[in-house]
């Protein structure tokens, strides 16, 4: 099924808070600072506006998938820049993890046509989840990825946003509360 | 408006309570206040839809606790497992340690999560029965918080993939290779265990001693689990898999009827295309195909190997990786035995272009011209008053460029030394039976020369006849049709008064159909 230039310009406007998201998520806490997400998925959606005529052949998955593969390039190739120009904070990373990382996200989040229902629906609203975490405080969105995305305790996150565990427990609470708002809104549209 | 109960908590109430989420004890806190219960649906809502990602990014960075290994290090991610080198504790000798993927349980249903820790304990306990020294040797099983694990030998060198795809190596090499998997496949056969996913990127070439040791024995069905149930991209390629496998799977079947369907004849077609894909360096499906269309793909055989020739690997080669990939099982070969037997056949085959250089050419250049001149001098010869000795002489000139061959080309491994054996016999006897059937003639026709050479031209072809059928046994099959040409020509001597000039001009063309058309003269 062909979409017409506007479908698909809508649509990769739609994706841009997820990808900004995962991109969040991925780069490592050390990256912050050196390396801006949103800027990595602004070049991203400009290349596929680049390539807008190709990508409105593509379905719901390909789509997502070039747009993955554009964004991994992006992280990729930043990293790569931090490396040359000899930062410390890109020492410790390998970019084999990241490459990783991606591919196993892109098995999660590209909906095959032929998946149970169940996995549609759970990637959904996982996507969902990534589109609403862009509508937060950036301080309360920071604290949701480091403590669900990327699995730190209460403990480390407050030493790496550099507040109290109380007021980091409260920009969770609040987030997540904001999140689950933002996700049942979406969801009755 | 849930926002508004924000009120009713303040910060350091929530901290208690979310490390009380954290730590898992939750008795010690109220969660069956309104307030409690909203905080725990947020919380876990979104925990929940965090998990999958939380678990792909966090195996990133940190090796699972391993009991009995120190320092691991991530060395390999597959489908199913990640592929850790670990200092064993107590022996303090480095091993490797395949580690289920969390991410990948964390996807899945808990009844799925638990079938599949079942089956992987399962199939390791099998591959840990294996032992053969071309098989990596499995030594220990246990389980990583959820995540089963099993550690094997460290096998110090690359992949076979590895190793074909950066450069190019030796068919011979390869096929030595293959040929000892195939034994140890065949062993293991015997035992009635399958591998079932017999591929480049599993068979392993140890650095220090170039022996090739193949892995995973049995765990297919697990990749297969999750890649079928995922439809997933990156966990293990169908692109080795045999069509009535990808048809089971394609079929939407379960894994055990995947399972059901594979058989020795299966693991035979994976080791044919191994083969292919080693010796040509590339894979056998076509690019950008996703994982559904590769199973399209190999069930109606539109794979490179089917639909390309590769003029890199010798038709004999070709001929044993066709009859590995035929689609109807009961044509291939009937055990991985029987497939390694081809190949070392294979390996032994008689080089004479190796062993003597330029022999192609030699024939070609050299015997085939002699034959034609000797020949048509001794037809000369006959119209003129030569003395009989001379005739003989030239007649048996061809002989010698040819002995001469056998004994220039000495060096030989142990396969082609018993070919050249069998040459020298076969060729020794026809000088013999040639020189013993002159005598004969010589005693029986004394004075009238003419009529001794008419008999003499038809018996020496009909000899060469049988000397050609005694080759085709062990050698080239094109010689029967060579040895029926031959006894038509020796027919055809009694009707003409030409025969020395025909079996000249027979001899130099049978010459260079041999240089052309034989095997052991083309390959280099």
């Amino acid at each position: 099924m062909k979409r017409t230039q506007q479908q698909t310009a809508d649509d990769l406007e739609r994706r841009r808070p997820i990808l900004i998201s995962l991109a969040e998520a991925l780069l490592s806490p050390a990256f912050r600072g050196h390396v801006d997400a949103s800027d990595l998925v602004q070049q991203t959606l400009m290349e596929a506006h680049c390539n807008i005529d190709e990508l409105s052949e593509l379905a719901d998955a390909p789509l997502l998938a070039w747009l993955h593969s554009a964004l991994k390039h992006n992280v990729l190739d930043a990293i790569r820049h931090l490396r040359t120009a000899k930062k410390n904070v890109a020492r410790n990373v390998r970019v084999g993890d990241l490459q990783n990382s991606f591919v196993r996200l892109e098995q999660l989040l590209v909906a095959h046509d032929t998946s149970p229902s169940q996995v549609l629906q759970r990637n959904e609203d996982i996507s969902r989840m990534l589109a609403a975490l862009q509508t937060l405080p950036s301080n309360q969105r920071m604290a949701v990825i480091l403590k669900h995305l990327r699995g730190h305790t209460l403990k480390e996150v407050s030493e790496m946003l550099e507040v109290s565990e109380s007021a980091v427990a409260g920009l969770l609470h609040r987030g997540r509360q904001q999140l689950q708002v933002c996700m049942l809104e979406e969801r009755g549209e | 408006m849930l926002a508004s109960d924000d009120e009713f908590l303040s910060d350091d109430e929530l901290a208690v309570l979310e490390r009380a989420m954290e730590s898992g004890d939750q008795d010690c806190v109220d969660f069956e206040s309104r307030q409690g219960s909203q905080y725990r649906s947020a919380f876990q809502l979104i925990d929940e839809l965090a998990a999958p990602i939380r678990t792909a990014i966090a195996s990133l960075d940190s090796p699972p606790h391993i009991d009995g290994y120190d320092e691991l290090v991530e060395i390999a991610r597959g489908g199913m497992g990640v592929v850790y080198r670990g200092l064993h504790n107590k022996t303090q000798r480095y091993d490797a340690v395949k580690v289920m993927r969390p991410d990948r349980i964390a996807g899945s249903a808990t009844e799925t999560a638990s079938l599949m820790r079942l089956q992987f304990l399962r199939e390791s306990q099998l591959a840990a029965r294996v032992a053969h020294e071309h098989i990596v040797p499995v030594y220990q099983l246990g389980e990583a918080g959820d995540c089963p694990w099993y550690s094997m030998q460290w096998v110090d060198g690359n992949s076979l993939h590895e190793l074909t795809r950066d450069s190019k190596m030796s068919p011979e090499r390869i096929v030595r290779y293959i040929e000892q998997i195939a034994r140890a496949v065949d062993v293991v056969h015997r035992h009635g265990i399958l591998h079932g996913d017999i591929k480049p990127q599993n068979i392993l070439i140890e650095m220090a001693t170039d022996r090739p040791m193949i892995s995973d024995f049995g765990l297919a069905d697990l990749d297969a689990a999750s890649t079928i149930e995922r439809n997933a991209g990156i966990a293990g390629t169908p692109a080795y898999m045999a069509p009535e496998l990808a048809k089971a799977a394609i079929s939407g079947r379960t894994t055990d009827d995947v399972t059901a369907s594979r058989t020795v004849s299966s693991d035979v077609y994976s080791l044919g295309v191994t083969l292919w894909a080693a010796l040509s360096g590339c894979s056998p499906c076509y690019e950008n195909r996703t994982p559904q269309e590769q199973l399209a793909d190999v069930v109606v055989g539109k794979l490179k190997f089917n639909e390309e020739v590769n003029r890199d690997i010798s038709p004999e080669l070709t001929r044993i990786i066709r009859r590995c990939v035929s689609t109807e099982p009961e044509t291939r070969f009937s055990t991985a035995g029987e497939l390694a037997e081809a190949l070392a056949q294979w390996l032994d085959r008689p080089r004479w272009n190796r062993h003597f250089p330029k022999l192609r050419k030699l024939l070609c250049v050299v015997v085939a011209p002699v034959l034609l001149i000797s020949g048509l001098s001794v037809q000369l010869m006959l119209a003129t008053e030569v003395p009989e000795s001379w005739i003989w002489l030239v007649v048996f000139a061809g002989y010698a460029p040819l002995f001469a061959t056998f004994l220039a080309s000495q060096r030989m491994g142990h396969g082609a030394r018993q070919a050249h054996r069998e040459l020298w016999s076969i060729w020794f006897g026809h000088l013999c039976a040639s020189v013993s059937g002159m005598m004969a003639l010589h005693i029986l026709f004394q004075p009238d020369v003419g009529r001794l050479f008419e008999l003499f031209y038809p018996f020496w072809a009909a000899i060469s006849s049988l000397a050609f059928f005694a080759k085709s046994g062990n050698f080239w099959s094109g010689y029967r049709w060579v040895g029926v040409a031959w006894s038509v020509i020796a027919v055809c001597m009694a009707l003409t008064a030409w025969a020395p000039v025909l079996f000249g001009v027979a001899a130099a063309i049978t010459c260079i159909v041999i240089a052309r058309m034989d095997q052991s003269f083309l390959d280099d």
